[in-house]
C-alpha cells in the first residue's frame, strides 16, 4: 500500500465526521429556530440570571426592542456586568425605586423608565 | 344712574376735559374706573366699541403676521365694552413668586418688585373675576373631602397646584366685565364712559415730557380731542403698543419708544395639546384633574406645576399641565406599562392612560414683536404686524419638567409618563395659544430696559400710564387676567395718591 493510498483512506473518516457535524449543526439550527416557532423554550442566554428578574418577559422584550432601536451602541456584555454589580442580591423593585428617587431614568420610545429596568429589557430583547 | 355716552354725538372739533382719561373699556380699564370711584376724581373712559360685537369696529384689529402661526389678530381679542373678557375662558391662578424674580437662566427677567407687592390686591382682583374664595389650594381639604385626594407623587420638582374659575351668575361662565359691571359703572358719579370713541393719537407736548391731548375719532367720521391731567392706556397688550408706536408726531419713533422697546418682547402662553400620556397604575385619578369641579368655595381644577425650588435649581420655565382625556395605548405602551408595573411589583391590570396638555411660559424675546405697516385701517391708523417666535429651548425645558413628573410617578410606584413630542414640528403640530397678550410695554426701572417704570408710568412722559398685561416683563404660566387686575389695582392706588 502506497503512502498516497494510505492518505486517501485516512481522509475518508475525517470527511465523514465533518459531514456528520454539518448535518447535526443544520438540524440543530433548524431545531433551535423551530423551538421558537413552536413556543418551546429556547437555549438560555448568558444573561438569564438578569433577564429572569423581569416577571413579564414578553412585554420586557417589546420594551427592550424599543430601547435597542434608540441605542445602537448598546453593548450587552458591558451592560450585564454593570447591572449585576448594581443589582446584586437586592430585590429588583427596590433597585428600580432607587433609580427613580435618585434620578436615574432614561427615555425609551418616549416612555420614562428606570435606567435598570430599561437595561434589563434591552438584554431581554438581545436574547430573544 | 346715567347711561353711557356716545362719542358719535360729541360736537366735532370740541375738546373734552377730565382728570383721568382711561383709553379702553376692557378688564383693566373697568377695574381702574371702579377702583378710582371712591375719590372725587373725574374719569373719562374711552371705549372703541359699543356694548356688543360689531364687525366694522372689530375690523380695526386686522393685522398681518410672520413666523410661527398665531391666532389671527382680529380674532385673538374683542373690541367692545368688556374687551377680552367677552371671550375669555375664566381660568385664574396667581403668578408664582419666581415669576417676579430676576432668573439667571431667563434673559430680561425680573419685575421691579416681588410678588408680595401684589398680594394684598389679589383678594379684590379675585372678587372682581368672581372666582370664589382666594384659595388656590392653600386649603384644599374641602376639595379633597369632596372629590378625593390628589395623586401622591414622589418627592421632586412637580406638584399638584390649582386653578380657580371665574363665575358670573348662576350657570353663566365666566365673568364678562362689560355686562357684569355696566350698572356699577353707570352709578359712578365722577365717571363718564363714552362708547364708540377711538383714540387715534396720543399727542405729546412739544417737549415730549407729557401728554398734551388725545385725538379721538369715530367710525362715523366725528373727531374731537380730550385733555386729561393723566392718561391711562388700557387697550390690551397689542393695541397699547400700536397706539404708542402710531403716535409719532413729536417722538418720531413713537411715544415711550426712545429705546426701541415698544412692541418688542411680546409673550403669550403656548398651549400644546397631547404633550404626554400619564398612566396611573390603579386607574384611579380624582375627577378634578380632568374637569372643572364645583367646590364648596369655588370652581376649581388641578394642574401639575413645577415647584419654585425646581424652577430655580433646574432652570426650567413655568408651566401648568392639565389632564385632558382618557387615551388608548399602542402595543409598546401596553407592554411598557405591564412590564414596568410588574417589575415594581405593582398591579396594573386596571391601569388607565390620559393625555396631557399644558400652558407654557415663553422666554422673553425682543424679536417677538409688533411693528406698524403701511396699511391703514378705517380710522387712518397704521395696521400692525406680528412676528411670532417660539424657541426650541422653550419646548425642551417643558419636556424636562414632564420627565421630572414621570420620575416622581415611578418613585411613588403609582404610574408613569410617555413623552409624546420631541421635534419642533411635532410640538407645533397641535399647538394652540392662550391668547394672552403680554410684554409689549414691559416694566423696568431702567428706561433702557423697560417702557414703563415700577408705577406703570411711561418713562419720560410725566402723565402717561399703562395698565394691563403689556407691562409684565415676564409672563409666567398663569393666566394673566386676575394678575393684571391686581396690578391695575396697585396702579389705582398710585393714581389716587397723585390727587391727594
Amino acid at each position: 500500500m502506497s503512502d498516497d493510498w494510505k492518505g486517501v483512506v485516512a481522509r475518508r473518516p475525517l470527511l465523514t465526521a465533518l459531514g456528520a457535524l454539518m448535518g447535526i449543526g443544520a438540524v440543530g439550527g433548524i431545531a433551535f429556530e423551530a423551538s421558537g416557532l413552536l413556543g418551546l423554550p429556547k437555549r438560555k442566554s448568558t444573561y438569564e440570571d438578569l433577564i429572569s428578574l423581569l416577571p413579564d418577559r414578553d412585554d420586557a422584550v417589546t420594551v427592550g426592542s424599543a430601547a435597542l432601536e434608540g441605542d445602537h451602541a448598546f453593548q450587552a456584555r458591558m451592560a450585564a456586568h454593570d447591572l449585576r454589580r448594581k443589582i446584586g442580591q437586592r430585590p429588583l423593585s427596590l433597585v428600580l425605586g432607587e433609580d427613580a428617587v435618585q434620578g436615574r431614568i432614561v427615555e425609551t420610545g418616549g416612555w420614562v423608565l428606570p435606567e435598570t429596568f430599561a437595561g434589563l429589557c434591552a438584554l431581554a430583547a438581545k436574547a430573544a | 344712574m346715567s347711561a353711557f355716552s356716545d362719542a358719535r354725538a360729541v360736537p366735532a372739533g370740541s375738546t373734552l376735559e377730565t382728570d383721568i382719561a382711561i383709553i379702553g373699556g376692557g378688564p383693566a380699564g373697568i377695574t381702574l374706573a371702579l377702583a378710582l370711584a371712591e375719590k372725587p376724581i373725574r374719569v373719562l373712559m374711552l371705549e372703541s366699541g359699543g356694548t356688543s360685537f360689531d364687525d366694522k369696529t372689530q375690523a380695526l384689529y386686522d393685522g398681518t403676521q410672520t413666523g410661527v402661526r398665531y391666532t389671527p389678530l382680529n380674532a385673538t381679542r374683542q373690541r367692545y365694552l368688556g374687551g377680552s373678557t367677552n371671550h375669555w375662558g375664566g381660568w385664574c391662578r396667581p403668578l408664582d413668586a419666581t415669576d417676579f424674580e430676576a432668573r439667571s437662566w431667563v434673559p430680561h427677567s425680573g419685575w421691579p418688585f416681588p410678588r408680595s407687592e401684589l398680594a394684598h390686591h389679589f383678594a379684590r382682583a379675585q372678587a372682581l373675576v368672581e372666582a370664589g374664595a382666594f384659595n388656590y389650594g392653600a386649603n384644599s381639604k374641602p376639595w379633597r373631602d369632596q372629590y378625593g385626594d390628589p395623586l401622591t407623587l414622589g418627592a421632586g420638582g412637580v406638584y399638584t397646584s390649582w386653578f380657580q374659575f371665574s363665575k358670573m351668575r348662576g350657570s353663566i361662565l365666566p365673568t364678562n366685565f362689560g355686562e357684569r359691571y355696566a350698572d356699577d359703572l353707570k352709578r359712578l358719579p365722577h365717571l363718564k364712559l363714552m362708547l364708540h370713541a377711538n383714540v387715534t393719537n396720543i399727542a405729546l407736548a412739544p417737549d415730549a415730557g407729557s401728554v398734551d391731548y388725545l385725538d379721538v375719532a369715530t367710525l362715523t367720521g366725528r373727531k374731537f380731542k380730550v385733555k386729561a391731567k393723566h392718561v391711562v392706556l388700557a387697550t390690551g397688550g397689542i393695541e397699547n403698543a400700536r397706539l404708542l408706536l402710531a403716535s409719532n408726531d413729536v417722538m418720531k419713533q413713537g411715544v415711550g419708544n426712545g429705546n426701541d422697546l415698544v412692541g418688542r418682547y411680546f409673550m403669550d402662553n403656548p398651549i400644546p395639546r397631547q404633550t404626554a400620556k400619564l398612566v396611573v397604575f390603579d386607574g384611579s385619578i380624582a375627577p378634578y384633574y380632568t374637569d372643572n369641579r364645583q367646590g364648596v368655595d369655588a370652581i376649581f381644577r388641578a394642574t401639575f406645576a413645577p415647584t419654585e425650588d425646581y424652577k430655580r435649581k433646574s432652570h426650567v420655565m413655568g408651566s401648568l399641565t392639565t389632564v385632558e382625556n382618557p387615551v388608548d395605548l399602542d402595543e409598546l405602551g401596553k407592554a411598557a406599562v405591564a412590564a414596568t408595573a410588574s417589575a415594581f411589583g405593582v398591579d396594573a391590570s386596571s391601569a388607565r392612560a390620559y393625555s396631557l396638555g399644558c400652558g407654557m411660559e415663553l422666554k422673553p424675546d425682543p424679536d417677538r414683536r409688533f411693528t406698524l405697516t403701511a396699511q391703514r385701517d378705517a380710522l387712518g391708523m397704521p395696521r400692525i404686524k406680528l412676528h411670532m417666535t417660539v424657541g426650541d429651548e422653550d419646548f425642551a425645558l417643558y419636556r424636562e419638567t414632564m420627565k421630572e413628573l414621570g420620575r416622581q410617578l415611578l418613585a411613588a410606584r403609582i404610574g408613569m409618563i410617555h413623552l409624546d413630542r420631541k421635534s419642533r414640528e411635532s410640538w407645533l403640530e397641535t399647538m394652540d395659544w392662550g391668547n394672552h397678550h403680554i410684554g409689549t410695554t414691559r416694566m423696568h426701572v431702567d428706561p433702557k430696559q423697560g417702557v414703563v417704570d415700577a408705577n406703570s408710568k411711561v418713562h419720560g412722559i410725566g402723565n402717561l400710564f399703562v395698565a394691563g398685561s403689556s407691562v409684565f416683563p415676564t409672563c409666567g404660566a398663569s393666566n394673566p387676567t386676575m394678575n393684571l387686575l391686581a396690578l391695575t389695582l396697585r396702579l389705582a392706588g398710585h393714581l389716587k395718591g397723585l390727587f391727594r
